[in-house]
């Protein structure tokens, strides 16, 4: 009989009692309508192997878990299982700078990481919400990006070698230390965005990039989201286009302009070094006072508490929205996912849209109450933004939202091409499916 | 079903003129970049994606494995295809289908050339940035196959970072679309590991890559320096003023002697190395860099700094680096290329080691090379009729390998691994690494149809027999 306190106990008699949570502290790490029968913290990577190994034996799911910041991304878990928290794995390993390289453990957080290499001024730019507690293991697992990824790219562009647990308990590491590398199959673009259903990240090494030395947002006003994409898109159209650049509307737009009257605001990140931030600033406004309402300009701090907030809003620390829906889709269809900003959801209003005019796609955002509303209706209005989206040529996944409509959903949308590649994968990988079964796309 | 019912089904599928199967025809499909050889049982030249999968199907149902080759230019044996294996080539695979200038993106064919594609997307106002040395020969299939990278990898990345979607063919015939339209895609990323595996998992019939806007400003420096410690100094020097370029190639002395051999690049004789930068942005942008970087190139010992003052200066700055490795026939008739990665810092330790290896096998040893991302090109120029050279190079190759691991780098930062470095993996990998690697493969190709014998050691290295560079003229690496 699998019971919590005996699981507690089992991992305690192979980790030591110190690196289990205690049993009155394991609601606090609940996914959706599932606690675990045990938490564990270890301690460094061989502790991981051993707990993973013993839970391969036993048959038991174990749930990867960083910084918690995007634990609603997924399907809702149905298997007991025990909750792996990485973030005690905190070292940032090896920084290089003149390589351009650092190494750091999965639970070091984002904040941390480019805490160090700001020092020296490098960035890693990858980003998720709420840095001081995104984990450089769940930015890797969950694939996610921030309101720079049209300039640089996505984590997977990154990550230059990685070492993991394997479903077993085996350590392997995929890549190396070095910034171009083809030496067998590029394992890390496998793991990264895996939902930890592969293996368990362990230590990361990214290539470096020099950071900007200037930062400046400016924030334009619209009368409608349409002329704020037509200036957004004729900006992106210039040598002097933004490293990030998005149409925002509705409580999103308040949020991140709360001065700046209009029913859409575009907002351009710029950075680069004093000479050519002095024209990109320059040229920005000048296109943009043309046909906005109004061009705000933020600089230094102020630009970076801007990109933090934008990079936050789908999961804030504060007031994160009850429904977040990421669209995939390319530049071309920025009016379209636009359009989502007129559609209710059933009984609750319009999304807030936040598109990436560079990159493409966006998310949709609700921070309505939706405690009154019927969760099988919101998830048919759900379901009908995956299916438009598809029709897009792209596809929506749920983020976020309450569990009573996530029951009613698959988060992930239609399953893609290669589905059949992925069960084998899995299998290959996970024969016991043991790694944050049933969360990830078809069932993984 | 026998190998010649094999062939005639495959006729009836591609028509009689596209499958190669003389002895004479096939002469020029055993052999590709690298020094193996092997004689296929014939050559496929499908015309569209049914063609290809109809084929793999009828080979996988006759047991028979397939191997796919793009233009041949591959420099570790990808396309060599085992005695009894089917080829399938791609030149009438060969068509851009799509350029999209909204969403920066073209959609080809396999067969494309690589440098076809950039000069295409040129005309409006974009480029295909991973540009393999020999770009001019190249196809994107066999690109996507072998992860290609190129110069100006150093600030774009390579092919990996500039491909969005693909249409497959696996191994029993089954069409796969990998990635999306989009840049993002739920599920595993099996376009990201499907780029670099080398053929082992599928074949490539359609690719969507992403393209780059042309940058305002190109910039191009000639650094002269009277000995390599120097140019590797320079190099550590920009990257450690936080400068990226967007290429930072080195030329040594015996390559700047092989290419100005055969053309005028416009390299210094009696330099004891080069180093080809390039810089790209918005006007002042490269402007404020220019000034960092000619000071950290006086800085090291810069014998002279000069910039390409038009386009074709330029062009031939870069026409002497890309021909660098057709140019080595004017010196020996045999080369052979080692691909070793080692961190930025580790550079000059690196080629103080190519040039003691070279003393003690007397062996010549060029090096051309990306010398921004640290990844070398030590070629050993030989004559393979001279008895016991070849073993020599071989022997110094795998000792320079062996360094290149040792200062915690890698066998190959962009040529493949393929059939000359695989006994070489475990210098990298431990078994379980390379186990989780197969378990990808066991996912897309269970049967192992699709270029076996590759990227893992087995023992079964085939004999190398080097082939003259008059083979490869016109092939660069």
């Amino acid at each position: 009989m699998t019971t919590s306190v005996s699981v507690a106990q089992q991992i305690a008699g192979l980790v030591g009692s110190g690196a289990v949570v205690r049993s009155a502290e394991l609601g606090g790490y609940a996914m959706g309508p599932l606690v675990p029968l045990a938490a564990v913290r270890p301690r460094d990577a061989k502790e991981v192997r051993t707990v993973i190994s013993w839970a391969h034996r036993a048959g038991i799911a174990v749930y990867p878990s960083g910084g918690r910041t995007l634990v609603q991304l997924g399907n809702a878990p149905t298997r007991p299982g025990i909750l792996l928290d990485l973030t005690a794995l905190n070292r940032v390993v090896d920084f290089q700078p003149a390589d351009l390289t650092v190494s750091a453990e999965a639970g070091v957080t984002l904040a941390q990481l480019n805490d160090v290499l700001a020092q020296d001024g490098k960035h890693v730019p990858i980003a998720a919400p709420i840095s001081n507690r995104a984990t450089v293991g769940g930015t890797l697992a969950t694939g996610i990006s921030g309101p720079l990824r049209s300039a640089y790219g996505l984590p997977r562009d990154w990550l230059i070698g990685v070492n993991v647990v394997g479903a077993d308990g085996t350590q392997t590491k995929a890549g190396g230390k070095v910034v171009k590398n083809v030496t067998g199959y590029d394992l890390n673009r496998l793991y990264t965005g895996s939902l930890g259903t592969l293996a368990v990240i362990t230590e990361a090494t990214f290539k470096l990039a020099p950071a900007p030395t200037e930062w400046a947002v400016i924030v334009a006003a619209f009368s409608a989201p349409d002329a704020a994409a037509g200036a957004a898109q004729s900006l992106q159209a210039q040598h002097y286009a933004p490293l990030g650049l998005h149409v925002l509307t509705g409580e999103a737009a308040k949020r991140m302009a709360p001065s700046v009257a209009g029913s859409a605001i575009a907002v351009a990140i710029l950075g680069g070094r004093p000479a050519s931030m002095k024209r990109r600033v320059e040229d920005t406004v000048g296109l943009w006072v043309e046909v906005g309402n109004t061009v705000q300009v933020a600089l230094g701090d102020n630009a970076n508490g801007l990109i933090d907030a934008l990079t936050d809003l789908p999961a804030s620390a504060e007031s994160p929205p009850a429904i977040c829906v990421r669209i995939n889709a390319q530049p071309s269809a920025l009016r379209e996912i636009l359009a989502f900003s007129d559609t209710p959801l059933c009984s609750a209003s319009p999304p807030s849209v936040v598109a990436d005019v560079g990159f493409g796609g966006g998310r949709l955002l609700w921070w309505d109450d939706l405690a009154d509303g019927d969760p099988t209706a919101i998830a048919a209005g759900l379901r009908g933004i995956q299916s438009a989206a598809a029709s897009l040529g792209g596809g929506a996944i749920i983020e976020r939202c309450p569990d009573n409509i996530k029951a009613n959903i698959d988060v992930w949308g239609e399953q893609p091409s290669g589905m059949e590649i992925m069960r084998r994968l899995k299998r290959q990988f996970d024969p016991h499916n043991i790694l944050n079964p049933g969360r990830f796309v078809g069932g993984l | 079903m026998t190998s010649n019912d094999l062939l005639a089904s495959i006729r009836a599928v591609v028509g009689d003129d596209y499958v190669i199967a003389h002895r004479e025809d096939l002469l020029v499909y055993e052999y590709d970049g690298s020094v193996d050889r092997s004689m296929p049982r014939a050559v496929v030249l499908p015309a569209d994606t049914q063609q290809v999968s109809q084929v793999m199907q009828l080979a996988y149902e006759a047991g028979v494995t397939v191997v796919g080759r793009g233009s041949g230019t591959g420099l570790s044996g990808g396309a060599i295809t085992p005695p009894d294996g089917l080829q399938i080539a791609f030149p009438r695979m060969d068509r851009i289908l799509n350029v999209d200038t909204v969403n920066r993106t073209a959609l080809v064919e396999p067969g494309v050339i690589n440098l076809d594609l950039d000069n295409h997307v040129r005309r409006f106002g974009m480029r295909y940035a991973p540009d393999p040395s020999s770009q001019r020969a190249c196809s994107l299939g066999g690109n996507i196959a072998e992860n290609a990278g190129g110069p100006h990898c150093l600030a774009y990345g390579a092919t990996t970072n500039h491909v969005i979607g693909m249409e497959v063919v696996l191994e029993d015939g089954e069409v796969v679309h990998l990635g999306s339209m989009a840049r993002e895609a739920p599920g595993y990323d099996l376009r990201g590991v499907f780029v670099g595996s080398e053929g082992t998992f599928g074949i490539t019939t359609k690719i969507l890559v992403r393209l780059l806007p042309l940058p305002e400003t190109v910039r191009t420096f000639l650094g002269i320096f009277p000995d390599i410690d120097s140019a590797c100094t320079a190099v550590s020097a920009v990257i450690g003023h936080g400068i990226v370029p967007a290429a930072l190639e080195m030329i040594d002395a015996l390559s700047i002697k092989a290419v100005q051999n055969v053309t005028d690049a416009g390299y210094p004789n009696d330099a004891g190395a080069v180093l080809l930068i390039e810089l790209e942005g918005l006007n002042e942008e490269v402007d404020e860099v220019s000034g960092e970087v000619e000071a950290a190139l006086w800085d090291t010992g810069a014998a002279d700094v000069r910039v390409a003052e038009d386009d074709a200066e330029r062009e031939r700055l870069w026409v002497g680096r890309k021909t660098a490795f057709g140019a080595f026939g004017t010196i020996a008739p045999n080369y052979y290329l080692v691909d070793g990665v080692v961190p930025r810092t580790r550079l000059t330790h690196m080629l103080r080691k190519v040039s003691e290896v070279s003393e003690r096998y007397g062996i010549t040893i060029a090096n051309v090379f990306h010398a921004g991302d640290g990844n070398l090109h030590p070629c050993m120029l030989f004559d393979a009729r001279e008895p016991g050279v070849m073993e020599s190079a071989m022997a110094a190759a795998a000792e320079l390998m062996e360094e290149c691991a040792l200062l915690g780098g890698t066998l190959s930062g962009e040529h493949g691994i393929g059939l000359e470095k695989k006994e070489f993996m475990p210098l990298v990998y431990t078994e379980a690494d390379m186990e989780a690697m197969q378990r990808v493969r066991e996912a897309f190709a269970p049967e192992n149809r699709l270029n076996p014998g590759k990227i893992f050691p087995d023992g079964s290295y085939w004999r190398p027999s080097a082939h003259p560079v008059a083979h490869t003229a016109g092939l660069y690496a």
